[in-house]
């Protein structure tokens, strides 16, 4: 009868046989993962924290986790079950971001199989008086048309699983202090102990949904700035026969000068009328003005407050003044006289 | 329309008013040539004549009532058409013209300016601006790091506007047209101008030729009913209202400048819920100041008026209304007015007032 050591042995030496295709798997996922992170629209606003970065489970981890865990411990084929040999994580900023990135990893079928083996919402609905903070596991199996996996049947596939963790950066911290060092470590049994971290993961999950919200008023103000900016560079074009370069735009001082103006009380449409009601000028405006304002779309909207309500527009004003005078000139309108 | 910003320079010259003293009238100590300036002059000059003459500013237009031969409309309309002898020959005449209209002693020498200019469209411009030389102070260090103030004598069109006057004349359109109001509009900034009073009167009268436009009352009685009209649109609760309306009849009645400022006014008086609509209806139809004319308006300010559904009106002269009509706001102003009701009439009237 083969004993422990020897079983152990085996473990290593088949773990090590898959290792080269394990690492080869999970390169591919990583790569794959930030492609079509990048190329989809849905997550064109997402900023990744922390790259995915794959990791080896290590030997010892592995023995461990095989025989002396009492979830596989009895498992004839712990090596095909253990579906954490390999495991890449994705750090993102925002719980929406992690819904958005689960949702594209799911809808990608060309590159891989996957299975959600965790879900905090799921379990939520199970269980509804725990609380379960942590990231969205997904496991992504192979496909046989894989040219990494030329020839492997569906069975040798489920060896090479990669478990993919998506993860806010809130639930990384908590991670990264509570969950690796503390459940696996000594306390796990220290009730106390438990209790604390499980305050402080109610409280970081609330957190994590204010800062949800946060991010969904953010964009939504975004989105109106975005649409107003389009705007203003649309009717440059249409209208004046101006196109100003997209590369240079100001992007803070065009949001600056937006909120100062409270842009949310002025409608596009008035300002397109007042650009037809005064086309030569503002087609000077635009052609004589050097400074740097005057590649800046938002000199349409300024050269709208000044026919509109200069006395505002000088009250408001911030930056310097010969800029504002330059274009008072330039529309004719008197800045006063000291 | 005028557009300065647009506008190209073609010829600049100046000469020197010398003013009248006691034992010599006003003359002119003319300059033989077309000045050549640089582009940083000419953006100060347009600076100048913008900030003083162009939207919203104290300038105002003028009627041009003097076209005879000796008038400055009739040497400088033609400017543009001059070779430069015949310029220089012709603007000499223009500054003879200026220190004859300067016969008194209070009025000090300077240079004048004339400009000879056209906008996009080709169509003419002529400027004259009479600058007045002051002083002004100026700090300086030495190589040894003293520093000390210096005085600078005769600077001229610095940015105060009580020393130089602006006269423009800007061509409407190209059609001929014997009438020189149908060619050329006027335009007048001068920081002294009070219609009828003399300190001015050398520079846009009897220099210029120009004279106060016909149309005033006309604009006087458009400006108001305008304001009226957006105090009762965009006002609901009736003192405020009424409030607005005593201070325009004031201002209509009380003022001394002479001049309708509609920017000034807006800055000082309109509150942000009524800007919008000042800017829509006012600001945009009066680029500049006009000359007050209460002609037409006279009635409107003698008498305050509350009017009611199915045309019921309520009508008294202003200066007795508040002592004699009072809308009852309450109980206790009712019990009040009951208890002496052998002084008072209480009378019902449906609806709620809407002008005052």
């Amino acid at each position: 009868m083969e004993t422990q050591e020897q079983k152990e042995e085996q473990l290593i030496k088949d773990y090590n046989s898959l290792k080269p295709k394990l690492i080869e798997w999970a390169n591919f996922v990583d790569l794959t993962l930030q492609n079509i992170i990048y190329t989809n629209i849905e997550s064109a606003s997402i900023k990744i924290q922390i790259p995915p970065q794959y990791r080896l489970k290590s030997d010892e981890s592995l023995i461990g986790k095989a025989f002396y865990n009492n979830q596989f411990k009895n498992s004839s084929k712990p090596l095909k079950r253990i579906e954490d040999k390999v495991g890449t994580r994705i750090v993102l900023t925002s719980l929406r971001e992690v819904k958005i990135v689960k949702e594209i990893v799911l809808s990608n079928t060309e590159f891989w199989n996957v299975r959600i083996s965790r879900d905090p919402d799921k379990s939520f609905d199970k269980k509804p008086k725990e609380f379960d903070y942590t990231a969205i596991h997904l496991n992504l199996t192979p496909l046989g048309s894989s040219s990494i996996f030329k020839g492997f049947s569906n069975t040798d596939l489920e060896f090479y699983v990669c478990e993919l963790q998506i993860r806010t950066l809130l639930q990384h911290a908590f991670a990264e202090v509570a969950h690796d060092t503390i459940y696996k470590g000594a306390f796990s049994s220290n009730n106390q102990l438990v209790r604390l971290l499980s305050k402080a993961e109610a409280l970081m999950e609330v957190t994590d949904e204010y800062f949800c919200n946060a991010y969904e008023t953010m964009e939504k103000v975004e989105e109106y700035e975005k649409s107003f900016l389009n705007g203003l560079i649309k009717l440059a074009e249409s209208e004046l026969d101006f196109k100003f370069d997209k590369n240079s735009i100001d992007i803070p001082l065009t949001n600056d000068i937006f909120n100062i103006f409270e842009i949310r009380n002025i409608e596009i449409r008035e300002i397109e009328k007042n650009i037809q009601r005064n086309k030569s000028l503002l087609k000077s405006l635009l052609a004589n003005t050097k400074s740097y304002l005057g590649r800046q779309p938002i000199v349409i909207l300024i050269a709208y407050l000044v026919f509109f309500d200069s006395s505002e527009l000088k009250e408001k004003w911030h930056l310097e003044e010969n800029i504002l005078k330059e274009i008072f000139m330039r529309l004719n309108f008197s800045f006063g006289i000291g | 329309m005028l557009d300065i910003a647009n506008s190209t320079f073609h010829r600049i010259i100046t000469h020197k008013i010398l003013p009248k003293t006691n034992e010599l009238d006003a003359s002119v100590e003319e300059y033989e040539s077309i000045l050549s300036v640089e582009n940083e002059i000419i953006d100060i000059l347009k600076t100048r004549i913008n900030d003083a003459c162009g939207q919203e500013s104290k300038s105002f237009n003028l009627e041009i009532s003097d076209s005879t031969e000796k008038s400055f409309y009739n040497y400088s309309h033609n400017l543009r058409e001059l070779d430069d002898t015949n310029f220089i020959n012709r603007s000499k005449q223009i500054a003879w013209l200026l220190a004859e209209s300067q016969d008194s002693k209070r009025v000090p020498g300077g240079y004048l300016i004339i400009i000879d200019a056209s906008d996009v469209d080709n169509k003419k411009i002529i400027i004259t601006i009479k600058v007045e030389l002051h002083e002004a102070l100026i700090s300086t260090q030495d190589e040894n790091k003293n520093s000390k103030i210096e005085v600078i004598k005769n600077i001229f069109l610095s940015p105060s506007g009580k020393f130089y006057k602006i006269g423009i004349l800007f061509q409407k359109d190209k059609l001929q047209s014997k009438q020189p109001n149908d060619c050329f509009g006027s335009i007048l900034y001068d920081d002294q101008f009070r219609p009828g009073l003399q300190p001015a009167e050398y520079f846009y009268s009897k220099f210029l030729g120009f004279s106060i436009a016909n149309n005033d009352k006309l604009q006087t009685k458009d400006f108001y009913d305008r304001f009226i009209k957006i105090i009762e649109s965009n006002i609901t609760d009736y003192s405020q209202q009424r409030d607005l309306i005593v201070f325009l009849k004031g201002l209509f009645k009380l003022d001394k400048t002479g001049l309708i400022n509609p920017k000034e006014i807006g800055e000082k008086f309109i509150d942000e819920n009524l800007r919008k609509a000042y800017n829509n209806e006012i600001l945009s139809r009066f680029p500049r100041s006009f000359i007050k004319n209460n002609t037409l308006i006279n009635f409107d300010l003698k008498k305050r008026k509350l009017c009611f559904l199915d045309k019921v009106k309520i009508e008294a002269p202003e200066d007795v209304f508040e002592e004699n009509i009072s809308i009852i706001n309450s109980q206790e102003e009712l019990d009040a007015v009951w208890d002496d009701k052998n002084r008072y009439t209480i009378i019902k009237i449906k609806g709620l007032p809407n002008r005052s």
